[in-house]
């Protein structure tokens, strides 16, 4: 199993956002998280990397604890993530955005990146290494154009495929997707279902996924877990969730 | 929540009365301190402490509306003395008449600062706005060295309130009786206009949230204006008193003063008018304890605000009355 | 070798050519003008470091110079000479006789100066925005505090008097381009890439595994380290520390310094540092009086200097608030543009003849 999450329970102040939410993500699947705005899906996410400490609970990724751990410890184990709002790193290029998330790996040190002495610097090499693999990654996504470009002054879809990007450029296991889909059309929602799972088989990675498009979920995920009020209402395959009475009294209101 | 504060403040105050009778059982124990000397040195705590809660109201007040630090609070300070100054010195004014001289000018200072220095930069970065307050801190300074010159100057006495009086072989200058109970005057005045005005409720409209508060036809810039001018008058208040108390007026005097205060008002919990004036006293009091206790090392008398402040932000950030916030990822 | 090194290193030999010209023939004025710009800008980078390029506010470089400043003073001073400042009290016999040459002054107080900031930065750097202003300048003040009251150290309010002057152009603008190589192969370099995460987004930065407090400490301490030594030269460009020299308002005139240049501005900062230093010493026409047609005009007094300098910081911050450069870098690029641009401007005006 790759990501296990037991009994996640958050609380700010008398406010229950996430009740006892419990869910796996197996090697190599697709699974979504969906459920109405305000549902706790994010803050589900932010328990995960580590952003919020769970108020109980345990997370488990690939057999260990990772409980409120840092949350620059959990990328280093291999979560990434990608925000809801984008959030790039607005003053840099997309090359550097992007250069930036690899240096986590990074195994020189601050003087050894100072002191760039080739033979008693292992850094020029690393440097080297990150430049290649960054420009790699860029060609993979189709980004490479653009790579000189101020990041925000791409165009919205090109920014969320900068963040994914990012996200990769720290060679996650599992990817933790929020709302990716946000702001498509139909049209690019389905190259987007393409990308996900190419992006799964090409970097072999796991992935969570929040998302409101369901031709999308429905399209891609292996799993579905429902969220209403913090709580899971319902697990299950595409096929199962669409049939389920009270996932769709969730979305439309009990309507009495 | 109006209860929980409540509770809190009493809290507070049970805690500094328990830590007072500590630091008398222990001054009187370890190095024989009567009580007569005792009672001196918390009179003279307690009307200092009163200086600083007069003060950190004023940061704490547009801390919750801004949420900025008023870099320039400390010289507006300043400059009130200078204006007690002038009124006692120049002008020949009775002490009273000079107090409300001071009153009324020391808020245009408060005013014209937020109008030209805050204004402009309200959806600036917060960085900006910081680098705007020390600018107009430095101004102030500096317009005072040009305009009053370096030297030190001191308020001409005034024998009404800088009078010894005994009682019970306790010696103390009426002024520090005087600025505790006009301290907590004003607080009740100012806790009374917030809490029952109109005025006062659109004060605390703006503080939770500008922009609702505008399109429910709060008018915000005069409100913020208000703020910076009862902040201002506050620190009037305290100047005035402060130049009764203690020679020695100079264009950064009012840097440390406001320091420290501002140190009060974290260390009280920023936001609550209350908070301030509890952190006023903490400071106060221990500053001059502090040197009462442990004379060796009065020369670090300053370092104490800056250490409480470390303190207190690792212990309880909030501060001691504050409430819980949290950042949104 | 890329064209771009072999420039730099070209760019690198004539400042210091020209340094070592301007040493043999500039009156001791201008020399010390031309100095005090050099170091402002070592400060001034220190503190863009932490401020424009991490994205704290820190106000804390005041006592990081005071500490670099008083390694120079206590260490340099010739061991015969001390006794004669330290009358109130002798200085303490464990460092009474040891006398360091300069350069392990300065270095030395580079590292006290980190150590303290090391030290400080645990609580410190968790407090956000202003509250870090608010904190590091209060450890600056503490830094002053505590060397106004160990006397038999630092000679308290007395201050050190006969600290071997330094003069030298080459010595300081050499000291000036290493911190300045330093600082740009740090900036350049993948840590450098982090601190700027750290400034547009800490949150993100740290999803993207960046440790925040890591990077955070690294930027404070080499920060401290740089003011450290450029407390030192400036320490010793004056001749005389004394408590009072480091204010905190000290650390305003590099606020300035780095809002005019661009807060994330490498070259923007030293040019904004010439700009100030040079402009502080023409506006002292400001301080002088000023007879017009026979007659004084008042407001030609002592102070009017540091009034209309507080008056362009505030106009700056309000106006500019990008500055100079922006978190821009001078480059060969940016020159040409610029020389075309105004080529550009010419040729239009001769055509409109």
């Amino acid at each position: 199993m790759m990501l296990e999450a037991k009994s996640l329970t958050m609380r700010f102040g008398g406010v229950t956002a996430v009740d006892s939410l419990s869910l796996e993500v197996p090697q190599g699947e697709i699974i979504a998280l969906i459920g109405p705005n305000g549902a706790g899906k994010t803050t589900v996410f932010n328990m995960i990397t580590g952003a919020y400490a769970p108020t109980s609970g345990k997370v488990i990724f690939q057999g260990s604890d990772i409980t409120a751990k840092n949350p620059s410890f959990i990328a280093k184990q291999g979560i990434g993530r990608t925000f809801q709002n984008i959030r790039l790193f607005k003053g840099l290029s997309v090359f550097e955005n992007v250069i930036t998330a690899k240096h986590l790996h990074l195994k020189s040190n601050l003087f050894q990146a100072i002191f760039r002495i080739k033979g008693l610097s292992s850094y020029p090499e690393e440097e080297k290494r990150m430049i290649d693999e960054t420009n790699d990654l860029l060609e993979k996504l189709g980004l490479i154009d653009l790579k000189d470009a101020v990041s925000t002054s791409l165009p919205y879809g090109k920014q969320r495929r900068l963040e994914i990007a990012r996200a990769l450029a720290t060679d996650p296991k599992l990817l933790l997707l929020d709302e990716p889909a946000a702001g498509m059309n139909p049209q690019e929602t389905i190259e987007l279902a393409r990308f996900i799972e190419r992006i799964r088989d090409e970097f072999k990675l796991s992935v969570l996924l929040i998302e409101h498009h369901m031709d999308l979920v429905m399209d891609i995920s292996k799993t579905i877990y429902v969220m209403d009020f913090g709580l899971n209402i319902a697990t299950g395959t595409p096929s199962e969730i669409q049939g389920n009475k009270k996932v769709i009294e969730a979305y439309l209101g009990s309507g009495d | 929540m109006a209860k929980v504060l409540k509770s809190n403040l009493a809290a507070a105050i049970m805690a500094i009365m328990l830590a007072i009778i500590l630091i008398y059982i222990y001054s009187a124990a370890a190095i024989k301190m009567e009580t007569a000397v005792f009672v001196q040195h918390m009179v003279n705590g307690l009307s200092l402490g009163s200086l600083f809660a007069l003060v950190a109201i004023g940061y704490t007040m547009v801390y919750t509306i801004l949420s900025m630090i008023n870099f320039a609070h400390g010289d507006i300070f300043m400059m009130s003395i200078y204006f007690a100054f002038f009124a006692v010195s120049s002008f020949h004014m009775p002490w009273v008449l000079a107090l409300f001289c001071v009153i009324a000018t020391t808020p245009v200072i408060g005013a014209l600062i937020e109008r030209f220095a805050y204004r402009p930069l309200r959806d600036a970065p917060k960085n900006s706005v910081l680098i705007s307050a020390i600018g107009a801190s430095f101004l102030l300074e500096n317009a005072a060295t040009y305009l009053f010159g370096g030297r030190p100057k001191a308020l001409p006495d005034i024998p009404v309130l800088t009078r010894v009086i005994t009682i019970q072989s306790v010696n103390f200058q009426v002024v520090s009786i005087v600025i505790p109970i006009i301290t907590f005057v004003l607080l009740a005045v100012l806790l009374n206009f917030i809490n029952r005005t109109k005025t006062g409720i659109a004060m605390r409209a703006v503080a939770q949230d500008y922009e609702i508060a505008r399109v429910m036809g709060v008018n915000i810039n005069w409100i913020i204006s208000l703020t910076f001018i009862i902040g201002s008058a506050l620190a009037a208040v305290g100047g005035f008193m402060w130049g009764v108390r203690y020679p020695g007026i100079t264009p950064t005097m009012g840097v440390m003063p406001g320091l420290k205060c501002f140190v009060a008002a974290v260390v009280g919990g920023i936001g609550d008018i209350k908070g301030a004036v509890v952190g006023g006293f903490i400071l106060g009091l221990g500053e001059i304890m502090i040197v009462a206790l442990f004379p060796g090392i009065s020369g670090y008398r300053d370092a104490f605000a800056f250490v409480l402040l470390i303190v207190i932000l690792l212990v309880k950030p909030t501060g001691i009355l504050g409430s819980k916030a949290r950042e949104k990822v | 070798m890329s064209k771009k090194t072999a420039f730099s290193i070209a760019a690198i030999g004539a400042i210091l050519l020209l340094a070592l010209v301007l040493n043999s023939v500039l009156d001791s004025y201008s020399k010390r003008v031309l100095n005090l710009c050099a170091i402002y800008a070592i400060i001034a980078l220190s503190l863009n470091l932490v401020n424009g390029f991490t994205g704290m506010f820190s106000l804390g470089q005041a006592g990081f110079m005071a500490i670099g400043a008083y390694a120079v003073a206590i260490f340099t001073v010739p061991v015969e000479l001390r006794a004669q400042g330290f009358y109130l009290e002798p200085m303490h016999p464990a460092i009474a006789n040891i006398e360091l040459p300069l350069i392990v002054a300065l270095l030395l107080g580079g590292v006290l100066a980190g150590a303290f900031a090391f030290v400080i930065g645990f609580p410190v750097l968790r407090l956000r925005g202003d509250y870090l202003a608010i904190a590091t300048l209060g450890f600056s003040e503490i830094i002053r505090i505590i060397f106004t009251n160990t006397q038999s150290i630092t000679n308290g309010a007395l201050g050190i008097k006969n600290v071997p002057s330094l003069s030298n152009m080459f010595f300081i603008y050499l000291a000036a381009i290493i911190v300045f190589v330093l600082m740009r192969l740090l900036l350049s370099s993948s840590f450098g890439r982090a601190f700027k995460a750290i400034r547009e987004d800490e949150i993100v930065a740290e999803a993207m595994g960046i440790n925040l407090f890591k990077h955070k400490i690294a930027s404070f301490v080499i920060s401290a380290f740089f003011a450290g030594i450029g407390g030192g030269l400036y320490g010793a460009l004056l001749g005389t520390v004394d408590p009072k020299n480091f204010m905190f308002t000290l650390t305003y005139n590099f606020v300035l310094i780095i809002v005019l240049g661009g807060l994330g501005s490498m070259s923007g900062t030293v040019i904004a540092s010439f700009i100030i230093t040079i402009g502080m010493e023409w506006l002292r026409f400001f301080d002088d009086t000023l007879i017009l047609f026979g007659t004084e005009i008042p407001i030609f007094r002592p102070g009017l200097r540091m009034v209309v300098f507080s008056i362009l910081l505030m106009v700056i911050v309000l106006f500019f608030q990008k500055g100079l450069m922006g978190q821009k870098e001078l480059s060969v690029d940016m020159v040409k543009g610029l020389v075309s641009r105004v080529k550009g401007l010419g040729k239009k005006r001769g055509d409109g003849k």
